[in-house]
């Protein structure tokens, strides 16, 4: 009984994990932040002061690719995008329901690894989500380390 | 096996995934990030700009708050001089005119079988530049306007400018003309009077400057005021008053009486009234003190009547003269309507150009001289609209090139000592630049003449009056105001006509029952509110109702007073079904003492209402770090609804309609119990007291231990907590509830697009089902800790503030941490007016409520 309780919704979510959507550039996060060790917050500065991480503007990837590598396929779809003043559409991976406020601001301030959330992100060439980001891994780690789990922390 | 309730729900859960399994995947969600950000966004927080509301001619300070590029609400500027940080509830509402579902879209032109049809804008401007250039004359229609766009219509050659405005209290004006020989309104300075005597004068409702006049008389109250309300009818501002005094003439000794303090009298827009104050004022000293010339008004050229001749054409902006005079426009050879939303007037007008509202345009405007408010965009436009500067411009023929420069232009010629750009940019900042003015001194003409006695007539005296929610119309097609209900009848999305009982009992009519009122060869049917607050032979009729062609909220709603005629009134029961819809259950405490207030001096303080025990099956609660709690002030409250309004646009409540008000299913989270009550002096038959009730968030809740899911819950920091997430519908808790706050959403409610944008990101969209309410804006609570925390600071006094407790413009809400004994609401909890609700259930609330004082006079 216990075990079909817990298999249905396991199927139920396996389609929404471990799925990698095809996104618009193909952006590694291998390459820039394993091989060229940028910063997590250089580019997702938003986690710095906000609830949001963001990603960066066009300008802000053009501000790098001006100079480097201008001429790979990828940098001039980039370069398409700046000069039509055209959005790239990126497909969201990490999600969280509406209901659910995070904020990133004060985890960093913490000092709480990107990774621990994200997963191993700096060895993925694609961004794909391998666990669950459910209540339970927030709770337990707020537990772990004594912090709040008043449920206003996420929920209003 | 060994079920436990953890089990159970994770069976329940299985049917739900194995449903959901079967389903296709949604579409994936996408991030759009800007291509190049916009300088100063930070994702997630707040923007503010400093706008000027243009919801009436009183022209209140405007912060709005912008996420992400969009305005969510609007607040009051704390720094303004006319509103000093209270914004109305018709203020608060200006975000619903930003994204009204019913906005004009495309420009608008007649075609020959006479319909309106969408047409490009240059065919619409094509069509507006020849008709103008066919007519006779122009003639072009605002609201009031004092400041770049009135200097602009100016500039038209050969253009007539007419500002109307439906309340233009044409009866003071011209009476202060034949007394002082200025026909303009006064500035009011209620802050350094005594003895505040009202001439059916609305000042906290709707008369001229209501939000700065009720910060006025606050203070006023603060140094020990006293207020009197003469006049028929007992509006809300009479029932803030100390004393009613419903007679035909004042008392004799009024004029004594105010020469002894610092005194000052106020009439309503009736000349007998107007002519009689003046006398008061002037011969108690009160001219050129309280009541000053200094600064002229917006209004001072405002009409409230005007009719186009034969030939002309006419250009209207955002004005909407034909609910008030349906035959205004009648002799018009050519209508251009300027509006953002459709009106009774653009669907008469020949061509309609859609314009920006006043939170996507720039602009100025000069309630009172020299205090210039500045109006900017606060966000990108929702549709393709235009400026509407821009737009006369380009009719006028003019070579201005925007309307932009043309303010700029302006600005620099307000100011010229100063460095403009640095000029500009801290008036931006500031909301306007305001300026002293010289003074001047008016005297009471000896040609003065002394007010006429009042006319007898058949039958009964009508009084229209502008509607606190809806003001002369233009708010009846935003549904928050629809919702708001008025506070004396407590009647929402309606008009109705209020009569005294014993004139009820005479003609049969009990309220709800539809009446037909009719005057002047016109008839209305409304329902009738028997009120006891009017005198007999008096019925009254709020303003702001019955609109054809004002979109979704507003057609068909109501009756339109301003069709009646003038002459005596016929009042007859057409049927007795009953009709109006309202909320509250008593209009009598039952001793229960919701509503406090003692008279003073003679009464002392709240007798409290001790629990019969003071036991409890559960633990204390420890409350370690903040405890929050409010006060609300009865003394400071006057009823006017903007904490409610504010409270709707904040925490994404649903406006649900008059059917669902009828049902009780009214999703207001904070509401103001009005209640009926007699009066302790003989002079003073009837007062009405109220008080507003929120979640009370009580240390022994009621709601929490019924819960069966635990999605009602007690926080560390003393909320009642209510979890959506986790809420499954029981609806336990609101029926242990004793202060009725629980919210139910029994429907999934709409939200027209783009009506969806105006709502707090920081707050969930709830879904049917869930119970809701009160949290205390749990969303600012947690941005104030988490700014604190930004600037490596504790939390201090103050720096949470509710979204109604923003709004009040008296400060009548408190709102802070009990646990620290030095902050405002704790010295406030102290007061010895103090009391709470309900206290005898031992509930232990922590709202505490400080009672009413009436002031002998």
């Amino acid at each position: 009984m216990r075990t079909a309780v817990l298999i249905v919704p396991w199927l139920a979510a396996a389609s929404f994990l471990g799925a990698q959507p095809s996104q618009p550039i193909a952006f590694s996060h291998k390459l820039h932040a394993s091989q060229y060790k940028i910063e997590c917050l250089y580019c997702h500065s938003g986690a710095r002061r906000s609830p949001v991480a963001g990603i960066p503007s066009v300008q802000f990837c053009m501000g790098c690719h001006r100079q480097v590598n201008t001429t790979r396929p990828e940098i001039i779809k980039l370069r398409q995008h700046l000069d039509r003043n055209l959005p790239v559409a990126w497909t969201k991976i990490v999600k969280q329901p509406d209901f659910v406020f995070f904020n990133h601001y004060p985890h960093v301030r913490k000092g709480v690894r990107c990774q621990e959330c994200h997963g191993p992100i700096e060895t993925m060439t694609e961004v794909r989500l391998d666990h669950n980001l459910n209540m339970d891994r927030c709770t337990s780690c707020h537990r772990q380390n004594k912090v709040s789990i008043d449920c206003y922390i996420c929920h209003r | 096996m060994e079920n436990n309730r953890r089990d159970f729900l994770k069976i329940l859960g299985i049917g739900a995934a194995a449903g959901m399994a079967g389903c296709s995947k949604t579409a994936p969600e996408r991030l759009e990030p800007y291509v190049v950000p916009p300088e100063e966004v930070v994702r997630g927080h707040p923007a503010w700009f400093r706008t000027t509301c243009r919801e009436c001619p009183a022209g209140c300070g405007m912060e709005a708050r912008v996420r992400e590029g969009r305005v969510h609400k609007v607040e009051g500027n704390p720094e303004h001089p006319v509103s000093g940080g209270g914004l109305c509830a018709r203020g608060q509402a200006a975000v619903q005119g930003l994204y009204s579902p019913d906005r004009l879209r495309t420009p608008l032109i007649r075609d020959t079988a006479g319909k309106l049809q969408p047409a490009s804008w240059e065919q619409a401007l094509k069509a507006a530049l020849e008709g103008l250039a066919k007519a006779r004359s122009v003639r072009v229609v605002t609201g009031a306007a004092r400041g770049a766009l009135e200097e602009l219509i100016r500039e038209w050659p050969g253009a007539q400018h007419v500002i109307y405005e439906p309340v233009a209290y044409e009866a003071v004006r011209e009476a202060n003309r034949q007394c002082f020989g200025v026909a303009g309104l006064p500035v009011l300075r209620f802050a350094e009077a005594r003895l505040i005597v009202l001439f059916s004068a609305d000042v906290l409702e709707t008369y001229v400057s209501p939000v700065g006049y009720a910060r006025g008389i606050q203070e006023a109250r603060r140094a020990g005021a006293r207020i009197l309300y003469h006049g028929p009818r007992l509006s809300l501002t009479g029932a803030r008053a100390d004393q009613w005094i419903p007679g035909e003439t004042p008392p004799a000794d009024l004029l004594q009486r105010m020469r002894e303090v610092p005194s000052l009298a106020v009439a309503g827009d009736d000349l007998s009234d107007a002519l009689a104050v003046n006398r008061l004022n002037s011969e108690a000293g009160a001219l050129n003190r309280t009541v000053r010339f200094d600064r002229g008004s917006a209004l001072d050229s405002a009409v409230s009547k005007f009719e186009a001749a034969a030939g002309e054409a006419v250009v209207v902006v955002e004005a909407n003269p034909l609910h008030a005079l349906p035959a205004a426009l009648r002799n018009a050879a050519f209508v251009v309507c300027l509006s953002s939303c459709p009106t009774e007037t653009t669907a008469a007008a020949h061509v309609v150009l859609p314009v920006h509202s006043p939170l996507e345009s720039w602009g100025d405007y000069e309630p009172w001289t020299g205090i210039h408010c500045l109006q900017q965009p606060a966000m990108m436009p929702v549709f393709d609209t235009r400026e509407t500067g821009d737009l006369l411009i380009r009719l006028a023929g003019l070579k201005h090139a925007s309307f932009y420069e043309y303010l700029r232009a302006r600005w620099r010629k307000l100011n010229p000592q100063a460095d403009f750009e640095a000029f500009w940019a801290a008036s931006l900042k500031l909301g306007g630049w305001w300026r002293d003015v010289p003074e001047r001194t008016v005297a009471l003409s000896a040609q003065a003449p002394r007010p006429p006695e009042p006319e007898r007539q058949q039958g009964y005296r009508l009084h229209t009056y502008p509607s606190l929610t809806l003001f002369d119309g233009r708010g009846a097609n935003r549904p928050w105001l629809q919702e708001l209900p008025d506070p004396i009848s407590q009647a929402v999305w309606d008009t109705w006509v209020e009569i005294n009982p014993a004139d009820a009992a005479l003609l049969r009519i009990r309220t709800g029952n539809r009446v037909e009122v009719r005057a002047g060869g016109a008839a209305i049917q409304v329902p009738a509110c028997v009120y006891p607050g009017i005198t007999p032979g008096h019925v009254a009729i709020p303003l702001g109702q019955g609109h054809r062609g004002f979109g979704r909220y507003a057609d068909g709603v109501g009756a339109n007073p301003y069709l009646l005629g003038r002459g005596p009134v016929e009042i007859k029961r057409v049927s007795e079904r009953r009709e109006l819809v309202r909320v509250g259950g008593s209009d009598l405490q039952h001793h229960r003492e919701i509503a406090r207030s003692r008279t003073v001096p003679g009464e002392s303080k709240p007798e409290p209402h001790s629990p019969l025990h003071d036991l409890t099956l559960y633990p204390e609660h420890p409350h370690e770090q903040h405890r929050w709690g409010m006060v609300v002030d009865l003394d400071a409250c006057t009823g006017c609804g903007a904490c409610i309004t504010a409270c709707y646009a904040e925490n994404n409540i649903p406006a649900v309609g008059r059917d669902r008000v009828a049902q009780g299913r009214i999703m207001s989270w904070i509401r103001l119990e009005r209640f009926f009550g007699q009066g302790t002096a003989e002079s003073d038959p009837f007062q009405i007291d109220w008080t507003l009730v929120m979640c009370q968030q009580c240390e022994n809740a009621p709601c929490e231990p019924v819960c069966p899911v635990f999605a009602a819950y007690h926080n560390q920091e003393g909320l009642n907590g209510q979890v959506y997430n986790r809420c499954v519908g029981t609806r336990y808790c609101a029926n242990n509830c004793p202060y009725r706050v629980r919210r139910f959403n029994w429907f999934e409610y709409q939200r027209p697009g783009p009506e969806d944008w105006q709502l707090n990101p920081d707050v969930t969209v709830r879904t049917k089902g869930v119970m809701e309410k009160c949290t205390f804006c749990i969303q600012r609570i947690v941005a104030a800790k988490d700014r604190a925390r930004r600037e490596n600071r504790p939390l201090s006094d103050g720096d949470v503030v509710p979204a109604c407790a923003q709004s009040c413009p008296t400060q009548a809400i408190i709102f802070g941490d009990l646990n620290d004994k030095d902050s405002r609401v704790s010295r406030m909890a102290r007061n010895e007016r103090r009391y709470r609700i309900l206290e005898e259930l031992n509930t232990r609330p922590a709202v505490t409520y400080l009672m009413r004082e009436r002031r002998k006079v």
